[in-house]
């Protein structure tokens, strides 16, 4: 019966998205529009169906008790303007978005926001995006733009820790996507990866949902590594890349990310999966939060809960506190209190920060959750502490 | 190069190759006989990987039943486009092209809101590896390989030697002479449209085994059977067949030495200079 | 009467090719339709075996009416059509050919009796039975479309210009072939272009003028007819 009822919502949801993205999105009086720049299909639906799901729960949740703004009661609403993950669909959503009046955008995937990022700060709208892309997407020319999960940057606390916890792995290979994503995923990785003193043997590019991971797999191994990170490579991706390499009869270590441990251990199979690292991924839930959030969506939609969905939560928990804080809706009044703003969140502190490598504080930090695949479950590994002054 | 990557990239090619005919085939039957592009079909390949998936890892049907349970769902899936999409078209190739284009994409969306946004996969049959000489396979591999064939050769025997077999290569190479000999054109339709369906269904069951299972899976399966068709030959089995094999080696051997990202660009230079070179492809004939 | 026409009309679009054409065929007759290019044979003979649609009129087959069910019903009443162009399944072999040229038949051992039947009578087919049919010559695919056709056994064959483009000696053996064919019972339809072999051949023969029937009569009073003679004889 669970089947059935998760059609029902599954086919409810399909008929909201299709009807908010149709209708015009103009606020009403006390009413704030914040509109959701996302893949609902292509090859990167998964993540935009599952933000879209976090962000429609999150604003219910919000909305309970209201933004209180001197005297008036504000509201968020979710816009959803599918990108199907195409750069240019991106810029026309953008577009779309500030000539409604939208002034609070969400946007994931570096290919889909950096191309509108110049545009939503000349207009003067906030925009945060969970998504890679570095001085692309952050900078002091761009004061209102946020990164809202940190993506590539995890690089500058999992090598230094991986120097210390696994002092044997000396030769680094990387294995990204060919788009924006992925290569500046594999920029800084690689950077990091060598500032902490290991050497890089490969980087290998494969293209985002391609069917068959054994030409990637026998290539990079041609360069004989001990640690392969997955970097800006998602879900079914990477784990057909580690189930591949391991078929390959590939021996050392794996890193992954940006994948549900479930679906990962599925897909990669139990062999496959076995050893991988799990970076800045959540296990289980562990606090109260966390488990109430993975009820709630289990009891919506059914399983498997979708572990990507926990990024897509807080962030708008955060831009609505600041609009409390800084007693406004204007988006530049806004992003200052933002950035000033620390959250107790589902990861813990969370702060918009990295001022020492984008000259402005607008990258998340906080600190990485690790998870391992040990006995063909995936389990906690540890947690990263996000490095002190960056 | 060394001997064993060599070995690796050809055993690599071969098998997607394979698999990427059995897709190839059921497009092709159905554009040798009715002149149809079947834009459908990728999505045919995909809702049967959810059936079996649905089936047989979440129900826990025993998986041999679970797969003639998905050929009846992507039979008849096939049927009601034959009869709703492409019929009322009369199969005018470009209108249908354009309507399955549509339906493909419809199909997809709706999909994802149905299915959710995490991928599945389904078990394999066959785990382990095998080793051969300094290469490796995994043995779901090899067993998707020897599918393949079995399937491209039973569909070999069907046209050949079958009554129904015969009646499609009667409609195939003249639709009216066939009429004139009492063949059922519309019921021959129904038919190729089920013997599509269901090699689709095969297809996407050892697609999801070997590559998880999600709306976007017969998206880049299909591309190539476009090109593996093409290649071959608009409406050629054998043509497929030696297409097939064609680009899977190819795939495998640009991926492998230049990296992922060049194959499709490799793919359609390769397309292109059949194309120059004999219009109707290796094996084509006019249509 | 085996065959009944009675004031067909027929339209391609908003074009009339035939109009109030009456014409019958008895049992083991042979008879022939003759006319210039376009005078509305072909759609006669395509009316008849249904791959066409009529506008007007009425077609009977042994006293039913046919006009209005699909072909494979009318070849199931005996209605053989050998078109023009000879149609064969050219990547098919000769065999292959033959043995669909009785699908609807049932009786496999009654299909390989009138398949030797046919080798036997046309030895060029049996010498030729693994060859493709597209690789025959002209005249051996228009004896291949006979056989094929006579695979269905007919007790009407419809038979559209068999000898075009064909040798003097070979027109001569196509004659033959429709004497015996005709000996055997069956009744034969016949268009031709070619109208001395064709009113040689027929005992009644129809002369249809830009979809009209103009004249009609035992075939020596036809070859008597100054305006026929004239016109199709070149005498």
């Amino acid at each position: 019966m669970l089947i059935g009822r998760r059609s029902i919502a599954g086919l409810a949801v399909g008929l909201a998205y299709t009807g908010l993205s149709s209708r015009a999105a103009f606020a009403a009086d006390k009413e704030i529009v914040v509109g959701a720049n996302v893949p609902m299909s292509g090859p990167a639906a998964s993540g935009g169906i599952a933000a879209e799901r976090a962000l429609t729960h999150a604003t219910e949740i919000i909305n309970k008790e209201g933004i209180q703004i001197g005297p008036d009661r504000y509201t968020l609403k979710i816009a959803i303007y599918d990108n199907k993950y195409i750069p240019a669909e991106s810029v026309t959503n953008a577009e779309k978005m500030l000539s409604e009046g939208i002034r609070y955008i969400y946007s994931i995937g570096s290919g889909n926001s950096v191309p509108i990022v110049d545009k939503t700060n000349a207009a003067k709208a906030l925009q945060f995006s969970f998504a890679s892309g570095k001085d692309h997407l952050t900078g002091p020319n761009l004061p209102l733009s946020f990164r809202s999960v940190p993506t590539n940057e995890t690089a500058y606390a999992i090598y230094p820790w991986l120097k210390t916890a696994y002092p044997n792995v000396k030769r680094v290979a990387h294995v990204n996507p060919s788009d924006e994503a992925g290569f500046t995923e594999s920029e800084d990785r690689r950077a990091q990866a060598e500032k902490a003193g290991f050497t890089n043997v490969a980087n290998e590019y494969f293209k985002r949902g391609a069917t068959d991971f054994y030409p990637t797999a026998t290539r990079v191994l041609t360069s004989n590594p001990d640690f392969i990170d997955f970097g800006g490579s998602i879900g079914r991706d990477q784990a057909l890349g580690v189930k591949a390499l391991r078929e390959l009869g590939y021996k050392g270590m794996i890193m992954v990310g940006y994948v549900d441990p479930k679906t990962f251990l599925e897909i990669a199979g139990p062999e496959g999966a076995e050893g991988a690292l799990l970076s800045n991924t959540l296990i289980e839930p562990q606090t109260q939060v966390q488990k109430d959030l993975v009820d709630w969506y289990i009891k919506k939609y059914g399983p498997p809960f979708s572990a990507v969905l926990y990024d897509s939560w807080d962030p708008i928990f955060m831009l609505a506190e600041a609009m409390r804080k800084a007693q406004s809706i204007d988006p530049v009044v806004v992003a200052e209190s933002l950035r000033s703003l620390e959250w107790a969140g589902l990861f813990g502190t969370m702060k918009y920060g990295m001022k020492s490598v984008y000259k402005i504080d607008c990258s998340m930090t906080r600190d990485i959750p690790m998870g391992v695949v040990k006995g063909g479950k995936s389990t906690y590994l540890t947690t990263i502490p996000w490095p002190k002054g960056l | 190069m060394t001997a064993t990557l060599a070995l690796q990239i050809g055993i690599t090619g071969l098998v997607m190759g394979l698999i990427y005919m059995l897709i190839a085939l059921g497009v092709t039957l159905i554009f040798g006989i009715m002149r149809v592009v079947n834009f459908v079909h990728g999505e045919l390949v995909m809702l049967s990987a959810f059936a079996v998936y649905y089936l047989s890892a979440e129900w826990g049907i025993n998986f041999w039943l679970a797969l003639p349970l998905a050929m009846l769902v992507s039979a008849f899936t096939g049927i009601l486009c034959q009869k709703f999409l492409f019929r009322p078209l009369r199969y005018d190739i470009l209108n249908c092209f354009i309507i399955g284009i549509g339906a493909s994409f419809a199909i997809r969306s709706g999909s994802w809101a149905l299915f959710g946004p995490e991928p599945r996969a389904i078990p394999a049959l066959v785990p382990g590896v095998m080793r051969i000489g300094g290469a490796f396979v995994s043995q779901q591999r090899v067993f998707t390989a020897a599918v393949c064939v079995v399937l491209a050769v039973a569909l070999f025997l069907f046209l050949q030697y079958t009554r129904p077999g015969k009646a499609m290569r009667a409609v195939e190479q003249d639709p009216e002479a066939a009429l004139l000999m009492g063949i059922n054109i519309e019921n021959v339709y129904v038919t190729v449209f089920v013997v599509s369906g269901a090699l689709a269904a095969v297809g996407g069951a050892l697609l999801g085994m070997l590559f998880g299972v999600d709306p976007e899976m017969g998206a880049e399966p299909l591309l190539k059977s476009f090109i593996i068709v093409q290649i071959g030959g608009m409406g050629s089995i054998l043509g497929t067949v030696i297409a097939g094999l064609f680009i899977g080696m190819s795939d495998s051997i640009t991926e492998t030495t230049l990296g992922g990202e060049l194959a499709f660009i490799i793919d359609f230079a390769i397309l292109m200079l059949i194309l120059i070179v004999r219009p109707k492809g290796l094996f084509g004939y006019d249509v | 009467m085996l065959l009944e026409i009675r004031a067909l009309a027929m339209e391609y679009g908003t074009a009339r090719v035939l109009s109030g054409v009456s014409l019958n065929v008895a049992e083991g007759e042979i008879v022939t339709l003759i006319g210039a290019n376009g005078a509305g044979k072909t759609s006669c003979l395509r009316a008849i075996s249904g791959l066409n649609p009529t506008a007007a009129g009425e077609i009977r087959f042994a006293g039913e009416r046919i006009d209005t069910i699909p072909p494979r019903k009318r070849l199931d009443m005996g209605i053989v059509h050998v078109p023009e162009g000879k149609r064969l399944f050219p990547r098919m072999t000769v065999r292959e050919n033959l043995e669909i040229g009785a699908f609807k038949r049932r009786d496999s051992a009654g299909i390989a009796a009138d398949r030797e039947a046919m080798f036997a009578r046309f030895p060029i087919l049996q010498a030729r039975q693994k060859q493709r049919a597209g690789s025959l010559s002209g005249g051996e695919q228009q004896i291949l479309a006979f056989a094929r056709g006579l695979m269905a056994r007919p007790r009407l064959l419809l038979v559209d210009e068999p000898t075009v483009g064909l040798a003097p000696l070979m027109v001569q053996e196509l004659s033959r072939t429709m004497r015996a064919i005709h000996r055997d019972g069956v009744a034969i339809l016949l268009v031709e272009q070619n109208a001395a072999m064709a009113l040689r051949l027929a005992s009644r023969g129809y002369l249809l003028e830009t979809g009209r029937i103009m004249a009609a009569g035992p075939t020596r009073e036809l070859l008597a007819n100054d305006y026929v003679r004239k016109a199709y004889l070149g005498l």
